[in-house]
């Protein structure tokens, strides 16, 4: 027995051995270091005040106060002369040489000079900043493309426009937000943090006052604005100031040729008074030539000439891919996308259509009654009903005689009308939604094909069902999800929607399909963002705690 | 016997070859201390929103079991003493019990227990542990005991206050500059605060100056004869509908105590942070805290026994010994660690010292975070190298425990 362990010790001692790829170690000699070989002869002469292990043929030592590479022999692959020298990355290294920054391969020559008192790293895309100058905030900023200099080291911040497409504009949304789906730009330090750029401009905001925007070969499109500017689109940029006196708020708006030139599209901006309860802004980026522009009482179409398209209108509401909902006094009409009216401000009501729709709720004037129209104005289901919310998928919600009810293009119920509200599937295809009891004002489950309740489980509120069939529901103030069945997804124990649908994700993620209700406590417990708000002092109640 | 030993060993051997510095074998994550950690955060420090995000990052310590309890930040406003106040406040939420709850996996409705987690941390096998636990063998009792006592009595809790040290004339400058940092500026370019980047300017040479210093307390979950069997007589339920025992549970948590082991200071020293980018911030910080509880925890092994970790040995090379410890640990020149051997005896581990280790110089492991950016001597080694001051030489897999 012993044998054999001392056999298996020393089979496993060679295995160790024969792994191992070094073949010079490091020893120290009177105060100094080089490298001996396995029998402790040293091959390079202890001469460095640091020394790294070998990698692939090379170490990094020091010598003095300088750190360069040496190979096996002793030889200086990269000279023993750099102050800094930071770990390799995709072939380069970032280096201080005299004070200063750059970078240099692997093979020690250089990459970017060293002549930066301050310098960033590179992103994606090969971007880098570095800077000139005393100080980081005052120092000037410059802009490198791999290893080409694209703008010179001058006073400004940089970044860059990530791709967005003007039509999501037209969800309403003002430009710069990441509401309406893609991130219109970026900043994330006032220094010099490169975001991903996947649009040709670079923007530069000089000492945080005022911006220009650069193509990718350096070349200025819009010279310097002060305000919130937007990317060029169509060659105009938009610009907002923000301004306030006495007591109200404004946004003045104008347009930058992005030629090099910036001509103002206006010669006197286009102020807009803000309203916080109602954030509308009034002027969009140009899109296919177009644009929408205005005040908080006014709205037109122009074009990039500056030239007006359109009537004046109390307020034009833009619908994404077919044109503007317009309003003139109380009366509501309708204009292509190119600005011609296709309807003149003359229904009570015309409502925006539900995404991917082309159908939108109208209320009639002369009767107000509500039915379904096209972008044209051509009637589609007769006006005939107290309410409509929306056509989508084939179904119209209305309510007639007091009960809310599902009809088709032709105005015949699929879904008689016998429910005190309803709300419309979101996912095409579903054939689940909930309706409201009349007696009992709480929500339930219905399936549309056989107008009948899917199961007799009720509750205080509900989101429509998504891909998979399941739904948000809320039972007092606690909220868990079910299946089209009335299958617990979720049991309901989580304290806002955010937690809920995050459990959702986590299932999917996780390839789970139910959550049993320790398990629930706890994820609510753990994605709570109040749990790390509690004080020293105070007893924490038990449903904050997850044992 | 000894060939299930050896056998042992050599897998754990086997695993020390792929041993990286930050990835401990699964068979080497077993038998440890738990820690469960709170941060004392105040309010009136200028970026103390940040050192709560970045402590929150921070992972439980290498060589340690995570046993932290779903609230792990308590805010207070201002700097004072509140030894008296932790203890209290322990006290008053049942941390204790809750400790005791997470060990068995306490379903908090039904009030039902297993001990998957502690056969999972106590490397036993499941199956012929719960066999012998059903036949209350005296091998069954023995690892019962076994599992009290290595384990659950081998939980602690860590309470950090940190201390943050700062120039004054910069810290409102800071507080406005870190309103928009790392997050978007409004999504729009020029932003319309004036003010804003006189500020920000500041941002990253106040972030090169940032020193952090952390006080922390050390408690013990008390796991006595008497707590045990209390616990498993009364309040263990093996099923789902034992009311009785999730009841006594719920009344009975002020029965299960903490006691307070003693207290440490970290230096506030100065960090290096060579090796980030300005752009990142937020990592000094990461790097100071996450240091400064290093430090903590290094001194809280030197002066506490019971906290005091038992390392093994990957790899062995003539008389020169490889443990994956280093300077993260406290190891230093004058170090000296006594090697254990485990034996089984009537079902129970037994540690024996069996010889005593040394550090060799220059080849301690710099195992700091980030002790590879910053460039540290030492930082490349995946372990330290020791040799044998006395008694045999160890064989991979034997335990190695700091004595001074």
């Amino acid at each position: 027995m012993t044998q054999l362990r001392i056999a298996f010790t020393l089979l496993l001692t060679a295995l160790v051995g024969a792994l191992s790829a070094q073949t010079l170690t490091v020893m120290k000699e009177k105060e100094k270091y080089g490298y001996a070989d396995e029998n402790g002869k040293m091959i390079i002469k202890a001469q460095y005040t640091q020394a790294y292990p070998f990698e692939n043929g090379k170490a990094k030592v020091r010598k003095g106060d300088k750190w360069g590479y040496i190979d096996e022999k002793g030889k200086a692959l990269i000279a023993i002369d750099y102050e800094n020298i930071e770990p390799f990355e995709n072939g380069i290294a970032r280096v201080k040489k005299g004070g200063k920054y750059g970078y240099i391969k692997e093979d020690g020559t250089v990459y970017i000079k060293p002549e930066y008192d301050f310098i960033g790293t590179f992103n994606e895309d090969g971007w880098l900043w570095v800077g000139k100058g005393k100080s980081l905030k005052e120092s000037n900023k410059g802009l490198y493309r791999h290893d080409q200099l694209i703008m010179k080291p001058g006073p400004q911040y940089l970044g860059f426009y990530l791709r967005t497409d003007s039509a999501d504009y037209t969800d309403g949304h003002p430009i710069g937000t990441n509401e309406a789906g893609p991130v219109h730009n970026e900043i994330k330090t006032n220094f010099c943090r490169l975001s991903r750029s996947t649009e040709p401009y670079i923007w530069t905001m000089p000492l945080g006052i005022y911006t220009r925007i650069f193509d990718l070969d350096g070349v200025q499109v819009v010279a310097q604005q002060t305000g919130a500017v937007g990317m060029p689109k169509d060659g105009y940029s938009i610009v907002r100031k923000y301004t306030s006196k006495k007591g109200k708020t404004y946004y003045d708006f104008n347009y930058v040729a992005a030629d090099g030139k910036s001509k103002k599209l206006f010669k006197k901006d286009i102020r807009q008074q803000v309203d916080t309860a109602d954030i509308y802004e009034s002027c969009t980026p140009f899109h296919n030539g177009k644009a929408l522009c205005g005040t908080e009482s006014l709205a037109y179409l122009i074009d990039n000439q500056g030239n007006t398209l359109t009537d004046m209108y109390d307020r034009l509401t833009p619908v994404k891919g077919l044109g503007y909902i317009s309003r003139q006094g109380d009366r509501y009409g309708l204009l292509s996308l190119g600005g011609q009216e296709n309807v003149a401000p003359s229904f009570q009501l015309i409502l925006p259509p539900f995404e991917g729709s082309q159908i939108l709720p109208a209320q009639d004037n002369s009767t107000g009654r509500f039915g379904f129209i096209d972008f044209s104005g051509k009637q589609l289901v007769p006006f005939r009903f107290e309410d409509a919310i929306a056509f989508t998928d084939g179904k119209g919600y209305v309510k007639e005689n007091g009960y809310y009810g599902i009809v088709d293009l032709q105005g015949n119920y699929i879904v008689k009308n016998r429910w005190q509200h309803i709300l419309p599937a979101t996912t095409a295809g579903c054939d689940y939604l909930w309706v409201q009891s009349p007696e009992t004002s709480k929500w339930q489950c219905l399936n549309i094909s056989r107008d009948a309740l899917s199961f007799d489980s009720a509750f205080d509120g509900a989101n429509s069902f998504d891909d998979k069939g399941r739904a948000l529901i809320m039972s007092g103030d606690k909220i868990g999800a079910v299946s089209v069945d009335g299958t617990s997804i979720l049991p309901v124990r989580f304290t806002t929607q955010d937690i809920a649908s995050a459990a959702l994700r986590y299932l999917d993620n996780e390839g789970k399909s139910f959550m049993n209700d320790t398990e629930a406590f706890r994820f609510n417990i753990y994605n709570n963002g109040e749990r790390h708000k509690y004080r020293l002092h105070q007893q924490i109640a038990d449903e904050m705690w997850d044992f | 016997m000894k060939l299930k030993k050896y056998f042992i060993a050599a897998l754990l051997f086997a695993a020390g070859i792929q041993a990286h510095a930050d990835q401990q074998p699964q068979d080497l994550q077993y038998r440890r201390s738990s820690i469960c950690s709170f941060l004392i955060s105040r309010a009136d420090q200028s970026m103390y929103d940040k050192i709560q995000e970045k402590y929150l990052e921070i992972p439980t310590p290498d060589q340690y079991n995570n046993h932290d309890l779903s609230i792990r930040i308590l805010n207070v406003d201002k700097k004072g003493n509140y030894a008296d106040s932790i203890s209290q406040w322990l006290d008053d939420n049942r941390i204790a019990s809750r400790l005791v709850a997470k060990w068995f996996d306490r379903d908090i409705f039904t009030g039902q227990c297993d001990m998957a987690l502690v056969q999972q941390r106590g490397l036993y096998n499941a199956t012929v542990f719960d066999k012998e636990l059903a036949a209350r063998s005296s091998r069954g009792q023995a690892m019962l005991a076994d599992a009290g006592e290595e384990l659950i009595g081998n939980t602690f809790v860590l309470v950090h206050e940190a201390h943050y040290i700062d120039n004054a004339k910069r810290s409102q400058n800071v507080s406005t500059g870190l309103k928009i940092f790392g997050a978007l500026a409004g999504g729009i370019i020029g932003v319309d605060v004036s003010d804003l980047f006189d500020s920000l300017g500041d941002l990253a040479a106040t972030f090169k100056g940032f020193r952090v210093k952390f006080h922390t307390s050390l408690y013990q979950l008390v796991w006595d004869d008497e707590t045990a069997a209390t616990f498993y007589k009364d309040m263990y339920a093996i099923n789902p509908d034992d009311e009785g025992k999730r009841k006594a549970f719920e009344e009975n948590r002020g029965r299960f105590k903490l006691k307070f082991i003693g207290d440490v200071e970290s230096s506030g020293s100065q960090n290096s942070f060579l090796g980030i980018s300005e752009e990142h911030p937020d990592i000094m910080i990461r790097k100071a805290c996450q240091r400064a509880i290093d430090d903590n925890v290094r001194d809280l092994q030197h002066n506490f026994e019971v906290f005091r970790v038992k390392s093994p040995v990957t790899e062995v090379n003539g008389k020169e010994v490889k443990v994956p410890i280093g300077l993260k640990e406290g190891v230093n020149e004058e170090s000296e660690y006594e090697v254990l051997e485990a034996n089984e005896k009537d079902g129970r581990i037994e540690y024996k010292r069996i010889g005593t280790i040394v550090p060799v110089k220059d080849k301690i492991w710099d195992n700091r975070f980030m002790a590879l950016e910053e460039g540290a001597y030492g930082a490349d080694l995946n372990a330290t190298t020791f040799t044998v001051k006395s008694g045999s030489t160890p064989y991979p897999g034997v335990l190695v425990r700091q004595m001074k």
